[in-house]
Formats: C-alpha cells, sequence, structure tokens
C-alpha cells in the first residue's frame, strides 16, 4: 500500500496548520484590554487611580513582604513577561527585580516605567555613605504628586486616545493628596518638640521626617540586608535612653526581634520603651482593609505615630 | 570598655558564652569519637526540622525551633547509621550523602515557605549564619535550660562515657551498653547544635563544637582536662569574637566567634611547637 | 571451684557474614597454665578469642568458664585486644586507664578513695610503670604499652587473661620482659591464653598450644603440637623425615 505514508504525511500537515490557526485567533482575543502589572500593592494603587476600568492593573510583591529583598517566583516573570505595561517603583527598592524588569524593557511593543525615574533629583535624598539613593520617596507626598503626574503621561503614551480621562484622573487625585498633606501637618503638630523623633526598624522615613519636620532613625540601613551588629543595637539603646524617647516603631515587613533586643536592653537601662503599632514603611497593607491604598497608609500611618508619641 | 553597663552587649555575651561552653564540651566527645563531621551533619541536617516547625506553629518561638531542629538533626544521625549499617559506604561518605541531601530540603522547604508568603517569615535565613546580635532575655533562658540539661547528662554519665568511647568492649564488661551511651553523645550533640544554631547559624556551627577541643587536645593528656582547657578555649574565643563584632556596625557575630577560635587554635599549636623546640633544646 | 579449665568452647562457631572464621570448635584451656592459640593468617585466632573472652556472640555453640556459662564469670575475665584495635590517640594517661577498671564501683558523684588508688598504684608498680603514670597511653612503648592494659586488668582481679598478639611489634628486650610478666602472672595462679604467632620463642614460656585453622586442628603441650605434622600441614611445610 504505497500510498498510506504519503496520505498520513499529508494529514499531519493539515492537522498543524489547524493547530496553528486556532492558536493565532486565542492570541488575538486575549489583548482585549490592557494588562498591567505592577511591584507592590502601592504602586498598583496609583495606576488604578489613573487608569480605573481601561486597564487590568495587578501586582505581584504580596503585602507583608519586604520589597528590597523580593526574590521573584516563576508565576511572577511569567505575569511579567506576559504583560502590556510594567510599573515600579524605582530608584533602588525593587533590588533583586531589576534583570527581570530590564529583560522585560527590551522587548518590543512592552513599556516598563518606574514611578522614581521622573522625579527631579535635587528632591531625592542620598544616603549617609553618600553611595544610594534612599528610594522611599513616597513619603514625600509632593513627590508622590509627581509620580501621579507621570503615570499619566506614560499611559498616555501607550492609550492616547483615553489621555484626557487620565489628566482629569490625575487631577482628581493630585487634589485628594492636597488634603491628604494638610490633614497629616496639622495632626502632626500636636506631638510635643522633645518627643519628635520617629524611631524604625529600617531608614524609610528620611523623606517623611523631611516633609513634617520630624527626626528620624532607623536601626538597619536604608536597605534592611544587612542584620543589625551588637554596636548598631548598643547605639540605639543608648540614643533612646538618652533622648528618653517613649516610643519605637516596627514595620509590617520586617522581623521585630532585632527592636524587641533594643527595648529589652532599654529596659535594663531603667527606661522603658513601648512599641508602637507596625508602621507600613515598604508597601500598603491587605487587600481589603483600610490601608490596602496609599492614602489609607498614610492614614494610619500618621495616627499612629501620633497616638504613640504623644502619650 | 564599660561592658556592665551595655545591657545588649552583656545578654549577647552571656548568651554566646552558655552556648561556647555546652559546645566545646559536647565537641571533645565527638573529637575523640573521631566524629567530628557529626557537628557538621546535624547543622545541615536541623534545617528541614526548624523549617517543618516553622511551618506547622507559624511562630519563630524558639522553643518549637529547638524541637524541630533536635528531632532533624536525630533522624539525619540515625539515617547516616543506617546507610553504614545496609550499604557499603564508608561513614564519612554516609555523612556526606546525609548532610547534602538535608541541607537541600531544608532550601527546597525555606522556598515553600516564601513562595506561600506565611507571616513572620523574615528573618528565618538567619539560621545559616545565626543572629546573636538579636538574642532575647528569653533565648538566654532556654539556652541557659538546655545548658542545664546537657551538663547534667554529662556529668552523671561522664565515666561512663569515657568507658564507652575508649574501649566498648571492655565497657560492656563493666555493665555499660554502649549502644545507649552513643545515643547519649548523639543526643547531647543534636542538643548543642540546635542551641548554637542561634549564634553562628547552621553552616558555622561545627566550628562552635570542633575547634576548641582541637585547640585543647594539643595540651592535654586527660580527657577531662582536655574538656576543661576546650571550655575555656571558647570562653576566650566566644568574648573576642563579640567585642570584635561590636567594634564596629554592621558586623555579624558569629562568623567573628568562628575566627576568633581559628585564631586561638593557631596560636595553641604554634605555641606548643615552640615550646616543644625549646624544651628540645635544654 | 576445683575445676581443671578456666575456659571451655563448646561447639563454638563464628562467621562473618557467609564466611565462616571458626567452625565447631571444641576445646579446653587448662587452668593456672600459659596457652598460645596459634594458627596461619586468617585461621580464626582473633575470633576465637574474643568469643572466649565474650566481646562477641558465637552464632552457634558456647563457652564456659570454670564449667560455668561464661556470664557467671565475666568479672573474672580481662581481655586486651589486638593493638591496631586500640585508639592510641586518645586522651588518657596510664593512672587513668587502671583507674576504669574500678568505675564500676563507684557512682558518678564518688572520687576514688584511699584504698581504690592504692590498688592501682600498686598494679602499676607490678608492672613496671612506675614514673609513666601520667604519660598519655599513645607515648608509652610497645612493651609499656602491654604492661599498662595488664595493670588494668590486675586492677580488676581477673584470673583469666586473654592476650591477642601482644608480641607485635616488640624488640627482644621487651618480648622477654613480657614473657617474664606473663609467667609471673600464670605463677600466682591466674590463667592466660595468648593468641600468638611466633614459633621462635613459643616454647620458652606457652605450656600449651591449640592449634587452629578454622577448624581445631591439634590441642595439648606445646612440644607436642608444634613438633606435630598436623601443624606442618596447616602451614604447608614440607613433612620430616
Amino acid at each position: 500500500m504505497k500510498l498510506k505514508p504519503e496520505l498520513f504525511f499529508r494529514s499531519l500537515i493539515i492537522i498543524q496548520l489547524f493547530l496553528f490557526i486556532q492558536c493565532g485567533s486565542t492570541e488575538q482575543s486575549k489583548t482585549s484590554q490592557i494588562n498591567i502589572v505592577c511591584t507592590t500593592g502601592m504602586v498598583a494603587d496609583l495606576v488604578e487611580q489613573i487608569a480605573a476600568e481601561d486597564a487590568r492593573v495587578e501586582f505581584i510583591i504580596p503585602a507583608g513582604l519586604d520589597p528590597h529583598t523580593y526574590k521573584p517566583t516563576a508565576k511572577d516573570v511569567e505575569k511579567i513577561l506576559s504583560s502590556d505595561i510594567v510599573v515600579f517603583s524605582g530608584i533602588g527598592l525593587e533590588a533583586r527585580l531589576e534583570g527581570v524588569l530590564s529583560n522585560f524593557g527590551e522587548k518590543e511593543g512592552k513599556t516598563v516605567f518606574s514611578l522614581g525615574e521622573a522625579l527631579d533629583k535635587s528632591s531625592l535624598i542620598i544616603t549617609d555613605d553618600g553611595h544610594a539613593v534612599d528610594p522611599h520617596f513616597w513619603f514625600n507626598v509632593d513627590l508622590w504628586q509627581a509620580a501621579t503626574s507621570h503615570v499619566a503621561e506614560e499611559l498616555s503614551l501607550v492609550m492616547p486616545e483615553l489621555e484626557e480621562d487620565f489628566q482629569a484622573r490625575s487631577v482628581q487625585y493630585i487634589d485628594s493628596l492636597d488634603n491628604l498633606k494638610t490633614w497629616a501637618t496639622r495632626e502632626l503638630e500636636n506631638i510635643p518638640l522633645r518627643q519628635r523623633v520617629l524611631v524604625t526598624v529600617h531608614d524609610a522615613f528620611s523623606y517623611f521626617g523631611k516633609s513634617f519636620a520630624i527626626d528620624v532613625r532607623g536601626l538597619l540601613g536604608v536597605s534592611p540586608e544587612i542584620d543589625a551588629g551588637v554596636q548598631d543595637i548598643s547605639q540605639l539603646v543608648n540614643f533612646l535612653f538618652k533622648n528618653e524617647i517613649p516610643a519605637v516603631f516596627v514595620e509590617e515587613s520586617l522581623p521585630t526581634k532585632t527592636m524587641e533586643a533594643v527595648i529589652e536592653g532599654c529596659r535594663k537601662k531603667g527606661h522603658i520603651v513601648s512599641i508602637g503599632n507596625k508602621l507600613y514603611a515598604d508597601n500598603v497593607g491587605e487587600a481589603g482593609t483600610a490601608e490596602d491604598n496609599y492614602i489609607g497608609m498614610f492614614r494610619y500611618n500618621v495616627e499612629t505615630i501620633v497616638t504613640a508619641l504623644t502619650e | 570598655m564599660d561592658i556592665f553597663s551595655n545591657p545588649v552587649l552583656l545578654n549577647v555575651l552571656i548568651g554566646v558564652i552558655l552556648i561556647s561552653i555546652s559546645t566545646a564540651a559536647v565537641g571533645c566527645l565527638l573529637y575523640v569519637q573521631k566524629n567530628a563531621l557529626l557537628g557538621e551533619t546535624l547543622a545541615h541536617g536541623c534545617l528541614p526540622g526548624i523549617y517543618c516547625a516553622f511551618i506547622f506553629s507559624t511562630t519563630r518561638n524558639l522553643f518549637w525551633l529547638s524541637i524541630g531542629a533536635a528531632i532533624s538533626g536525630l533522624i539525619s544521625s540515625y539515617l547516616v547509621d543506617l546507610i553504614v549499617a545496609k550499604s557499603r559506604l564508608s561513614r564519612d561518605g554516609a555523612m556526606a550523602v546525609v548532610l547534602s541531601s538535608m541541607f537541600g530540603l531544608g532550601v527546597v522547604l525555606l522556598s515553600f515557605i516564601q513562595q506561600n508568603n506565611y507571616p513572620n517569615q523574615n528573618g528565618l535565613e538567619d539560621l545559616f549564619f545565626g543572629n546573636a546580635a538579636a538574642m532575647s532575655g528569653n533565648d538566654i533562658k532556654i539556652i541557659g535550660l538546655i545548658s542545664i540539661a546537657i551538663w547534667f547528662l554529662l556529668i552523671t554519665n561522664y565515666r561512663k562515657l569515657l568507658l564507652t568511647l575508649f574501649d566498648s568492649g571492655f565497657a560492656k564488661f563493666q555493665g555499660i551498653r554502649p549502644k545507649f551511651y552513643i545515643a547519649v553523645i548523639s543526643t547531647l550533640a543534636a542538643t548543642s547544635v540546635a542551641i548554637g544554631m542561634q549564634t553562628t547559624g547552621a553552616v558555622l556551627i561545627a566550628a562552635l563544637i570542633i575547634t576548641p577541643a582541637a585547640s585543647a587536645r594539643i595540651w592535654c593528656s586527660r580527657l577531662f582536662d582536655m574538656i576543661l582547657l576546650a571550655i575555656i578555649f571558647a570562653i576566650i574565643g566566644g568574648t573576642v569574637g563579640t567585642l570584635c563584632s561590636y567594634a564596629a556596625p554592621k558586623m555579624p557575630t558569629g562568623p567573628w566567634i568562628v575566627v576568633c577560635m581559628a585564631v586561638l587554635f593557631l596560636l595553641s599549636s604554634l605555641t606548643k611547637r615552640i615550646y616543644l623546640y625549646s624544651t628540645k633544646s635544654d | 571451684m576445683t575445676t581443671n579449665s578456666c575456659l571451655t568452647a563448646r561447639n563454638l562457631s563464628f562467621s562473618f557474614g557467609e564466611t565462616p572464621a571458626i567452625q565447631d570448635i571444641n576445646v579446653e584451656f587448662a587452668r593456672g597454665k600459659i596457652t598460645g592459640i596459634m594458627g596461619p593468617n586468617g585461621s580464626g585466632k582473633s575470633t576465637l578469642l574474643q568469643c572466649l573472652s565474650g566481646i562477641i556472640e558465637p552464632q552457634s555453640g558456647d563457652v564456659l568458664a570454670f564449667d560455668d556459662p561464661l556470664s557467671e564469670h565475666q568479672k573474672k575475665i580481662s581481655y586486651i585486644p589486638q593493638k591496631e584495635k586500640i585508639d592510641w590517640d586518645f586522651p588518657i594517661t596510664v593512672k587513668d586507664l587502671v583507674k576504669t577498671a574500678l568505675y564500676q564501683r563507684l557512682k558518678w558523684y564518688e572520687c576514688f578513695s584511699e584504698e581504690l588508688l592504692k590498688l592501682s598504684e600498686e598494679a602499676i608498680l607490678k608492672m613496671g610503670l612506675v614514673g609513666l603514670e601520667n604519660k598519655q597511653i599513645g607515648q608509652l612503648s610497645g612493651g609499656q604499652q602491654q604492661r599498662a592494659f595488664l595493670a588494668r586488668a590486675l586492677v580488676s582481679n581477673a584470673e583469666v587473661f586473654l592476650l591477642d598478639e601482644p608480641f607485635t611489634g616488640l624488640d627482644v628486650k621487651a618480648t622477654k620482659d613480657l614473657i617474664g610478666i606473663l609467667r609471673k602472672i600464670r605463677d600466682e595462679g591466674n590463667s592466660v591464653v595468648v593468641v600468638h604467632h611466633d614459633f621462635s620463642n613459643a616454647m620458652l614460656f606457652l605450656d600449651d598450644v591449640v592449634l587452629l585453622k578454622t577448624t581445631l586442628l591439634k590441642s595439648g603441650p606445646a612440644n607436642t603440637v608444634i613438633n606435630s605434622s598436623e601443624l606442618r600441614l596447616a602451614f604447608g611445610l614440607p613433612e620430616q623425615e
């Protein structure tokens, strides 16, 4: 039966062609809505304020995990590579994601941008040792406003037909941020001068301190990767003891063990320091809580700080 | 240096000294048993147990983690014995197999924890290199209790342990069951590894166990003297290491202690050589 | 006890896995004598000695001590292993080695009494080790090492001394000294069994010899066994005219 092999291969080719066509059509049906992947919930919140229902926004770093040391999982990389736009906070916050993000940026038809890239360099804080830039810029509300405009601009480049909507939402959001800033300044003025010191686990609040005239001090540096040594803990204990600071703060995404050693050290010297509630230093809270967005998170932080330091 | 007015430094020193004393004593037993690799095996073998304990209890309470560590460590040493008995593999070959497999399992469990976003998980990597600087008063209480238990076992069974280690045949004639006392030694080793993980972590704890013993053996002809000298070396190494880590910011305490112990070993060897040389030429 | 034998092996067999080391050994070791266990390499001499001492359990057969089960007189049997089996690096001095025989008399919190210390000092004196008490065992000469272990056996009030190749590595003088000591031990009414390999001096001190090559080939007075045809056969030596 000489004809049989020929028939077999011909039908194979036809089947393959058929499958390719099917694949092609499913790919087309996927791209009905723009897919935006963000790093933290906080970045996603800002993007959502501008994009609203015009794009699908999701984020990969869960609330409660530290963005400084977060390593992307295989699923995260998949999400990033199959999205249309990637937005990250930038200026060094998501240190371990940089490789994936630069890979993504080199692909055609994909957009990647950060919130921090468009900020005025003179408004950024350089760390004590002169090398790194402090990435926690969002605690300066003015800078978050600048980021808002930047998001609107970048989204307009991808979806120019929606530029008017983006700009309108941007203006509205910047307004509400103005209200936030006024409220926060007023609240924080309630803290007496001597106790205007914010001690946290890592140096995340420098921009906050500068904006609202509060001294800030972190146990660890700007990036919490390196643990505190015996000297760092001792020095903080002495600082708290000498200045009679009543409260320190722990953070949502970092371990409390080292700060507890500080509290114990103070107690042994006869100075009682209480641990204020957890502050949100690098991200917003769990979805569904009042703190799962920037404004909610900010209000919570301010209220917590004021309560603990006005005792 | 006003050590006593710095409660943080004092805390860490007390913890380090307590741990070093226990690990040094147990280390002497492992050394004469020619079983130095057991420390390494137990340390790496501890990791899966610690991560499992974390997954079940979702806390980083040292008590539960120590239990997980001890159980997992004991399973590792049992596996080594099993492999030696049932296969042609030599003892150190079996240890290498168990050591690396358990470590691999530990890393897998850690990834599982990280990927599934368990709360409080930050800092579990501390177990690789330790985080002595953050020792709390509570940690010290637990370490103290466990150390007392180790010491109690050691002191009440000292002669039996010595006989088992030196001449198990003779021990049998004296009515001692060598298998039981070997198990006691393994338990002591697993327990001291479990409390030592806090200071130096899994990767370096073997150094805390063996180095003081090796330094002491150079000078001592009797096991009892060796244990005492090892403890002295451990206290010196632990104290100097901790003070070094205090001298500058961001210094890790565990690795500094290991370095100081190693330096002590070098000094001990050198001194002995000089001593031998000078007595020869008399 | 009025028996003539210190140790008796009955149908003793022991195998390492598939390979039999000794098979169906039936032999009596005379009391108050020095008996040598001899034979070619791999003939099971050490294995036999270990079974006799109680350190290993035979797969079949049993061992009697003074015509009673071995366990009843275990305390009177002392066993000194082959040189390679001992950990000479172990941090233990001669004095401590001897004292280990007295450990079972003390509770963990008790220290050595004057009485017990004297016992160990006497044993050290008897074995000619005075002045070496504080030396680590690895620092002794071959002969001193054997004597140290004998001192330990003395302190345990042993009546039967089992030694596995004690003359390995000893020079002429040390060999002579050790032979003298074994004779002294025998003359005090004790029994000695040695695994021995040197025919040149065997006749000098062995009273009886047990010839072994997995099975028992011959046993009896030394000169009978050593000059026998069984021995020549066992070692593959040519027949004597």
